[in-house]
C-alpha cells in the first residue's frame, strides 16, 4: 500500500486530527513502512472465515427496561468546557454539516 | 526491605488474614502508611505514580480497620494496599489515561474492577502512569513524562502498565491493576520482574476501564507472586451487568488437569533463534521446559502459522477499534478544548490535535484509514478473518496441548528513548503476547532470571479460554523453581 | 417533455416506547429539562459500555411482526462513525448488514383507491442521537443530550410509492399500525416519528432524476408537500437542464416550511464515510424463535384488517369503519362492546359512539378511558332498545345517566321500573284520557290538520310518563282516531 501525503491528509480529516504540515511529512513514512510490514497479511489465505469474535448471547442476557440512577446535571456542566448552565456550548453549525 | 516496616512484604493472603485478625496488631492503616511512605520516598525515582490517593486510602483502610474491629469480615484483600492503573476509573479522582485530552476530568462512578476490588478491602494508594490510551510498550507515551523501571532507571519499565508494573517491583504497593490490549500487563511484568496475569476476555469487566480496544482489552492482576495476583482475580472476576462481553466462568472446572503429566505446548512460531538478543529469553525458555519434564510434564511440539501474522492483524484490529473509541474526546462534553476554535470542525481537529500524543495520533490514523471506505474490506475485515482464523488454530492447539509456555518478551528492557522514533520496531516488541489478546486467552508471565545487566526476563504461561485457573497452577511451578519468581531490585539512588 | 413516474422510498426512525434507553438505563421521556436524561453511558464518559435493553427489541420485534417482516436468527450491531455534537460517543450504535427485521409490507390505497402494497426493505434498531438548536444569527449552538440513547427502529421501504398523497396515507398506515400495537407514539412534532422520503423521476427512455432525500419535515403534511415540490422541482431540472443521475450527485435538501420550498443542503458523495463495523462491546443477539412466535400471538388486529371485517361481516360503511378505527382505543372499547354478545348490531352500536358518546367527551373534553360507562353497559343499552323494553328517549335519558356513573343501565331499568309500557290495555286507557284532554286537537285533527296528532301523540306519551312504546301508541291512536 503507497501512503503518501494526500492519503495521510485525507484520514486525519476523517479522524478530526490537524496534523501540522511538519507532522505529515514525518508521519507519512511511518505509515507506509508500518503498512508495508501490515500488508503481509494479504497473503494469508483465510478462506471465508466467519470474522465474528464473539459467541451469541440469548435475549435471557439482555437488561430489563428498569429505569437506573441518572448523572447529576450539575457534574455533567462541571465537567463541560462550556455550557450556559442547562446545555452544553458549541460554535454554531448547521444540521447538515458532517 | 529497604529498611521498612516489612509488613507489605508479606504475601497478600498473609498480609490481609492478620488485618482480618483483630487481635493481631497490623492495621489495613498501617499498611496504608507504609505504602505512602514509600512512595514518598521512592516514587521521585521511579515515576510509577501520576497521582497518590492518601486521603481516599486512610479513609479505605480505617473502613475496613473498622470492620475488623467490630468483627465483621473486611474481605480477603484486607487492607492491601493497591495501585490503580490510570485508565480505570474511581469517582472523584482525577482519570487522565496518561493524556493531556481528558483535561481536569473527574469520573462520577467506579470502574467494576477497581470497586470489586476495593469491596475485597484494597486500598487504593494511588493511579499509576501509562502510555497514553495504554498505546505502547515502554509506559514512555505518557503526556506526563516516562516511567522508569526499578531494575535500572535508565530503562523502561515496559508499557502501557509500566507505572502499576513499577509500584509493584518497586514494594511501593503489594498489588497493581493492570491492562492488558496486547501485552500491556505481561509485558512490563516481564520486564520489572513481577507477576502479570490477562485473564480471558470476557471473565473480568471492562466497565469503567477508558476502551483502547474494546475486543482485546481486558482488566488483570499485577503482583509479586501468582498467589498475589490471583488472589486479586479472584475479588474482581465475574459477569458484570454493566459489561455485556463478561461471561461467567466455572472456576472449579480449571482443576482437571493433572499437573503431574501436563502437555507443555511449545509452538515453533515463538522461537527466538533469529531475534538479535533473544538469546537469554530462548535459554530461560529451554531452562523451565526442562525443569517442567522433570516433573513429569511432556513436550508438544506445535506449529501455529497465523502467530507470524498476528503483529500485522493486532496493529489493525486495535487502531481501528481505538480509533472509533476515542472519536469521544471531541472537547464537547469533558476534556480539554482548543481555545477560540472558528467553527466546529476546527474546533474539533485542533483540540484532538491538542490533546492526543503522537503515538496516539499514529495509531488513529491506522485505523481510521483501515476502515475507511475502500481499504476496509483488505484491511479491516481481512485483519477480523485472520483473526478469527487464529483462534481455530489455538483451538486445534489447545487439543494437543494443555498449556503454551513461551518466553514474555523478546528481549529485557530497553532503555529510555532507544526505539522512541521507530514505532515499527516498538510494535514488534508485542510478537509474544498479542496472540493471547487476539484469541482472548488467558496468559501469566511469572519473572524467570536476569541478563547479564540484572535485568529481568519473564516467561508465559498460556491456557485455553476460561482456563484461568489452570495457567496460573502452572506458573507457581515455574515461580517455585531455581532462579525464578519475584526478587526485589538493588535500590538505586 | 413526458412527465416523469414519480418514485419515493420512505426512511422513517420510529422512537420505541420504552422506560429506559436503549443501551443504558437512563429514563428517557420527551420535554424534560436538558441533559438531565443521562449516564455515564448516554453521556460517552470514558469507560461507560453499552448494554441492549430487552424491551427495545421485543418492541422492535413486535413492530416488525406488524410490519410483516421476517425476525432475524442472529442479529448484531455495528457502529456508524461520524463526529457530531450531539453524537456524544462519536459514532452511533446501529445495524449495518445484519438487521433485527427483514422484508416487510405496508397496504395503502393508491390515489384511485386501489389496494397497494409498499414494500418494507428492512427495519432495524439503533440509538437516537441528542438535540441541538442554534442561537439565530449566534455564533453558538446548544446541546442536550437526553433524547441520546433512545431506541429507534428504522424502517425503509423500497421506492414503491409513487405520488405525494401514497406517501401521506403510507406514514398514516405506519402511524395507526404503531398506535394499534402500541409500540410507539408516533408523535412528528415530538419527534418520535421522524421521516425523510427519498425521491426522484424515472422516465419512458429510461433518464432518472438524482435522487433527493429531504430532511426537516415534522408533519405528515408537509411530507405531502415536499414531494409535490420535488416533483414539479426536479420535472424542471431534468426539463430545462437534462439533471439526470449520471451527471448529477445524490443530495440532501431540507424543507423550508415558511417558503414552503426544499432548499439544497449538500451534495452525498464519498466523502460519507461512515466506517462500519461491528460493535465489539455487544455480543450477537440470538433471537430464539419462540419469542417470535409469542410476540406474533400477542399482535391486536391490525386497523386495515379491522375495517375490512367492520366492512365485510359488520355491514358498517366504509366511512363508519374509517371512523370507528381511526383512534385504537375507540377501536378497542367497540371491539370490546361487540365482543359481550357478537350480535350486537354494530351499526347502533358505532351510531351511539359517534353521536352520544365522542359527544360527550368532546363537550366535557376527556378521554374514553375517563368515562364511567362500560363497553358492557352500552352493549345493554343497545339491547334493551333492540328488544324493545326501553324507547329511545329512555335509552337516551339512561345514557346521560350512566356515562358517568357508570351503574348498569339493565339494573337502572328493572330497579326503576323504566321498561316501555308495550301492554295494549294502559295504552289505550291513556289514549283514551288524550283525547279527552285535547278534545281541541281532536277535532282539528279530524277536521284535516295533521299537525294536531302530534299534540295527541304527546299527550298520550305524557299519560305514560314518556315510557309508551311508540309503535303501539301509534297503532292505538291511528285506530282511536280514525
Amino acid at each position: 500500500m503507497d501512503i503518501d501525503e494526500t492519503l495521510v491528509r485525507h484520514v486525519a480529516k476523517l479522524a478530526r486530527l490537524e496534523l501540522s504540515d511538519d507532522e505529515v511529512t514525518g508521519i507519512a513514512p511511518q505509515l507506509a513502512e508500518i503498512f508495508g510490514h501490515i500488508d503481509q497479511i494479504q497473503q494469508i489465505d483465510v478462506g471465508d472465515m466467519d470474522p465474528a469474535t464473539q459467541d451469541p448471547i440469548t435475549l435471557e442476557g439482555l437488561r430489563s427496561d428498569e429505569p437506573g440512577e441518572t448523572l447529576d446535571p450539575r457534574s455533567i456542566l462541571r465537567n463541560a468546557p462550556q455550557h450556559d448552565g442547562a446545555f452544553l456550548v458549541v460554535p454554531r453549525f448547521f444540521d447538515e454539516e458532517e | 526491605m529497604f529498611g521498612f516496616d516489612d509488613s507489605l512484604d508479606l504475601p497478600v493472603a498473609e498480609m490481609a488474614q492478620r488485618v482480618r485478625d483483630k487481635d493481631n496488631p497490623l492495621t489495613a492503616s498501617k499498611l496504608v502508611e507504609t505504602s505512602l511512605l514509600r512512595i514518598e520516598t521512592l516514587d521521585a525515582a521511579y515515576g510509577a505514580f501520576l497521582r497518590r490517593t492518601g486521603d481516599l486510602a486512610r479513609e479505605q483502610a480505617a473502613a475496613v480497620d473498622a470492620k475488623a474491629e467490630a468483627g465483621e469480615d473486611p474481605g480477603p484483600l484486607a487492607g492491601v494496599p493497591l495501585a490503580v492503573k490510570d485508565n480505570l476509573a474511581v469517582p472523584g479522582v482525577p482519570l487522565t489515561c496518561g493524556s493531556k485530552i481528558l483535561g481536569e476530568y473527574i469520573p462520577p462512578t467506579w470502574a467494576t474492577s477497581v470497586k470489586r476490588a476495593v469491596d475485597a478491602g484494597a486500598c487504593i494508594v494511588g493511579k499509576t502512569n501509562l502510555d497514553e490510551f495504554a498505546m505502547g510498550s515502554s509506559t514512555e507515551n505518557s503526556a506526563f513524562g516516562p516511567t522508569r523501571n526499578p531494575h535500572g532507571t535508565a530503562f523502561v519499565p515496559g508499557g502501557s502498565s509500566g507505572g502499576s508494573a513499577a509500584a509493584v517491583a518497586s514494594g511501593m504497593a503489594p498489588l497493581a491493576l493492570g491492562s492488558d490490549t496486547g501485552g500491556s500487563i505481561r509485558q512490563p511484568a516481564a520486564l520489572c520482574g513481577i507477576t502479570g496475569m490477562k485473564p480471558t476476555y470476557g471473565r473480568v469487566s471492562r466497565n469503567g476501564l477508558v476502551a483502547f480496544a474494546s475486543s482485546l482489552d481486558q482488566v488483570g492482576p499485577m503482583a509479586r507472586s501468582c498467589a498475589d495476583a490471583r488472589a486479586l482475580l479472584e475479588a474482581i472476576e465475574g459477569v458484570d451487568p454493566l459489561d455485556a462481553t463478561t461471561r461467567g466462568y466455572d472456576t472449579a472446572a480449571q482443576n482437571g488437569v493433572d499437573l503431574g503429566s501436563l502437555r507443555i505446548g511449545r509452538v515453533t512460531e515463538f522461537a527466538l533463534d533469529d531475534v538479535p538478543g533473544g538469546e537469554p529469553a530462548q535459554a530461560a525458555v529451554e531452562r523451565v521446559r526442562s525443569a517442567l519434564f522433570e516433573t513429569g510434564a511432556t513436550d508438544a511440539e506445535l506449529s501455529l502459522p497465523l502467530v507470524q501474522a498476528s503483529i500485522p492483524v493486532y496493529y489493525l484490529v486495535a487502531p481501528a477499534e481505538a480509533s472509533s473509541n476515542l472519536a469521544r474526546y471531541d472537547g464537547v462534553r469533558y476534556g480539554h478544548r482548543a481555545e477560540g476554535g472558528a467553527d466546529l470542525m476546527d474546533l474539533y481537529a485542533r483540540t484532538r490535535e491538542e490533546g492526543f500524543g503522537e503515538e496516539v495520533k499514529r495509531r488513529i490514523l491506522i485505523g481510521t484509514f483501515a476502515l475507511s471506505a475502500g481499504y476496509a474490506d483488505a484491511y479491516y475485515k481481512k485483519a477480523m478473518a485472520t483473526r478469527a482464523a487464529l483462534r481455530a488454530q489455538f483451538d486445534s492447539a489447545f487439543a494437543e496441548c494443555d498449556v503454551i509456555v513461551s518466553a514474555t518478551t523478546p528481549t529485557c528492557a530497553f532503555k529510555i528513548g532507544e526505539k522512541a522514533d521507530d514505532p515499527l520496531a516498538m510494535y514488534l516488541c508485542d510478537v509474544l503476547t498479542v496472540a493471547a489478546n487476539l484469541a482472548g486467552l488467558p496468559a501469566v508471565s511469572v519473572p524467570c532470571g536476569k541478563t547479564a545487566e540484572g535485568l529481568p526476563l519473564g516467561i508465559q504461561v498460556w491456557g485455553p479460554p476460561g482456563r484461568d485457573g489452570l495457567v496460573f497452577d502452572v506458573a507457581e511451578q515455574l515461580e517455585a523453581m531455581d532462579g525464578c519468581g519475584y526478587e526485589a531490585p538493588e535500590v538505586t539512588s | 417533455m413526458s412527465a416523469g413516474a414519480v418514485l419515493v422510498g420512505m426512511e422513517v426512525h420510529l422512537q420505541l416506547k420504552t422506560k429506559t434507553k436503549c443501551f443504558s438505563a437512563s429514563p428517557y421521556h420527551y420535554g424534560a429539562d436538558p441533559n438531565t436524561l443521562t449516564d455515564p453511558t448516554v453521556m460517552g464518559l470514558p469507560g461507560a459500555l453499552p448494554v441492549l435493553n430487552h424491551e427495545a427489541v421485543r418492541l422492535a420485534v413486535r413492530t416488525g411482526l406488524a410490519l410483516g417482516c421476517r425476525i432475524a436468527d442472529v442479529t448484531k450491531w455495528d457502529r456508524k462513525n461520524y463526529f457530531y455534537p450531539d453524537l456524544p460517543k462519536g459514532y452511533q450504535i446501529s445495524q449495518y448488514d445484519q438487521p433485527l427485521c427483514i422484508e416487510g409490507a405496508i397496504e395503502i390505497d393508491d390515489d384511485e383507491g386501489n389496494p397497494k402494497t409498499v414494500r418494507i426493505t428492512r427495519a432495524h434498531l439503533e440509538e437516537d442521537t441528542g438535540k441541538s438548536t442554534h442561537d439565530e444569527g449566534g455564533d453558538k449552538s446548544r446541546v442536550d443530550l437526553n433524547r441520546a440513547g433512545a431506541p429507534l427502529l428504522e424502517i425503509v421501504s423500497e421506492p414503491d410509492i409513487a405520488s405525494a398523497g401514497e406517501a401521506v396515507r403510507y406514514l398514516e398506515a405506519l402511524r395507526e399500525i404503531v398506535a394499534y400495537i402500541g409500540t410507539s407514539d408516533g408523535n412528528m412534532q415530538e419527534g418520535n416519528l421522524r421521516c425523510e422520503p427519498n425521491i426522484n423521476l424515472v422516465f419512458e427512455n429510461g433518464d432518472k432524476t438524482p435522487i433527493v432525500e429531504v430532511k426537516n419535515l415534522n408533519s405528515v403534511r408537509n411530507v405531502g408537500r415536499a414531494i409535490e415540490y420535488e416533483i414539479v422541482r426536479q420535472q424542471k431540472a431534468y426539463d430545462d437542464d437534462n439533471q439526470t443521475m449520471e451527471n448529477t450527485p445524490r443530495s440532501t435538501r431540507g424543507w423550508d416550511d415558511d417558503r414552503e420550498v426544499t432548499v439544497h443542503q449538500r451534495y452525498k458523495e464519498s466523502a460519507d464515510d461512515y466506517r462500519y463495523f461491528p460493535e465489539p462491546d455487544l455480543p450477537p443477539l440470538e433471537i430464539d424463535p419462540a419469542f417470535v412466535e409469542t410476540e406474533r400471538g400477542a399482535l391486536p388486529e391490525l386497523p386495515r384488517a379491522r375495517r375490512k371485517r367492520y366492512c365485510d361481516d359488520k355491514g358498517l360503511s366504509a366511512y363508519d369503519a374509517e371512523v370507528i378505527t381511526s383512534d385504537p382505543a375507540v377501536s378497542h372499547w367497540f371491539e370490546a362492546v361487540l365482543a359481550g354478545d357478537p350480535a350486537r348490531d354494530a351499526k347502533k352500536v358505532v351510531n351511539w359512539m359517534t353521536g352520544e358518546l365522542l359527544r360527550h367527551l368532546n363537550d366535557k373534553k376527556i378521554h374514553l378511558d375517563e368515562v364511567g360507562l362500560t363497553p358492557e353497559g352500552l352493549g345493554e343499552i343497545v339491547d334493551l332498545e333492540a328488544a324493545r323494553t326501553i324507547n329511545t328517549r329512555t335509552a337516551k335519558e339512561l345514557f346521560r345517566e350512566v356515562i358517568e356513573s357508570g351503574a348498569s343501565p339493565a339494573a337502572l331499568v328493572e330497579e326503576r321500573g323504566l321498561s316501555q309500557v308495550s301492554d295494549r290495555g294502559p295504552v289505550e286507557a291513556a289514549v283514551k284520557a288524550a283525547m279527552e284532554a285535547q278534545a281541541q286537537a281532536v277535532e282539528d285533527y279530524r277536521a284535516g290538520n295533521e299537525k294536531a296528532r302530534g299534540r295527541v301523540f304527546g299527550a298520550v306519551m305524557k299519560e305514560l310518563k314518556g315510557r309508551g312504546d311508540p309503535k303501539l301508541v301509534n297503532e292505538v291512536l291511528t285506530e282511536l282516531l280514525g
